[in-house]
């Protein structure tokens, strides 16, 4: 299997990573439908490599009026570090969190509604995130440690908070898969945010794990 | 018992249908045809007349539970390996009303591939 240059993706290894991505969150949808009684609707994950700072207006552009939106981010690293950020609009957000304290009877001892709202996203987001990374990561043979997730605002998505992560005008890659719960108006987007300082061991990965088809 | 000859893949992933093809014998003379989407696959279906179908679900213009709808209305008799990472029992549920025994889950692994080429021909 062919690569080409060292500083970019080929197709096919844009493909690959688009494919594992898939496979990763497949896992993670089935992982969630065991605990809330969900029927998930998979959707094809994009890659695309942009400049740090741009995060926030690519995210925007991707999924329209951001400030609707409540944002689970979990920072997580391995041989690459990166951070998940798993975004809902707000009225999904609230159906969620009703259908998941419904079959799972959590957070009930929480104080304020606010308070058990972050909660239960925090959940979710727990599930869908890492079984997303480790299983990413589990394919490309490679083990992550996860900083413990939170609810930002579309606020706190600031140039501060990339600066903290990356190097503003460094570029990343933006893995992104959008999922809906069928027969419910609601859907959300995970977006995998990966530092590009990995893309050479992201490589390597990548040509190890297409070894074992050749 | 069905002779193996001719080997349809549908996924819109160049690297899935490369996996899968890394997964099947190289040594039995297998004849492959690929198509992207599940409207290309049941019109190559058609034209193939595949022994054995590997059909993904997830994909663009025409899912693969569409496309398997079409292509066992077409021939009720059409083997084939649903090879998915939608591994939710719901899916599987699906799938199996559909009139499919074999789902297997992505990444394809040679060991099950071979298994389930085994099963279809009946040996």
């Amino acid at each position: 299997m062919e690569t080409n240059d060292e500083n970019t993706f080929s197709e096919m290894e844009i493909d690959t990573l688009q494919e594992i991505m898939n496979i990763a969150f497949g896992q993670a949808s089935a992982d969630l439908a065991e605990v809330i009684n969900v029927f998930i609707v998979l959707s094809i994950p994009s890659l695309k490599l942009k400049k740090a700072v741009s995060l926030k207006e690519f995210i925007n552009n991707e999924i329209g009026n951001l400030d609707n939106f409540k944002i689970v981010e979990q920072g997580y690293w391995g041989k690459s570090r990166g951070v998940a950020l798993l975004a809902f609009p707000h009225e999904a957000e609230l159906e969620l969190i009703a259908m998941f304290r419904e079959d799972t009877g959590m957070g009930f001892e929480a104080e304020s509604s606010d308070e058990l709202d972050n909660e239960m996203l925090i959940e979710i987001g727990n599930i869908l995130i890492g079984a997303c990374v480790s299983k990413m990561a589990e394919l490309l043979k490679d083990m992550v440690t996860f900083v413990p997730p939170r609810v930002i605002s579309p606020e706190q998505l600031s140039e501060a908070f990339v600066e903290n992560r990356f190097e503003s005008e460094s570029r990343v890659i933006l893995l992104k898969t959008i999922f809906q719960i069928e027969g419910r108006e609601l859907s959300g987007h995970l977006f995998l945010v990966n530092s590009l300082d990995s893309i050479h061991t992201l490589k390597d990965a990548l040509r190890e794990f297409w070894k074992q088809y050749e | 018992m069905i002779t193996i000859k001719k080997i349809l893949i549908v996924d819109d992933s160049t690297s899935a249908r490369f996996f899968i093809k890394g997964c099947i014998p190289k040594d039995k003379g297998y004849e492959f045809f690929e198509a992207s989407d599940g409207a290309k696959g049941v019109e190559a279906y058609k034209q193939v007349r595949p022994d054995v179908t590997f059909m993904d679900l997830t994909m663009p213009v025409m899912t693969g539970f569409e496309a398997i709808e079409i292509i066992k209305a077409f021939d009720p008799q059409a083997a084939i390996i649903v090879l998915t990472a939608d591994i939710q029992t719901k899916t599987i549920e699906r799938v199996n009303a559909l009139g499919i025994t074999t789902v297997l889950k992505k990444p394809p692994v040679k060991s099950t591939v071979e298994e389930a080429l085994i099963k279809i021909q009946g040996i």
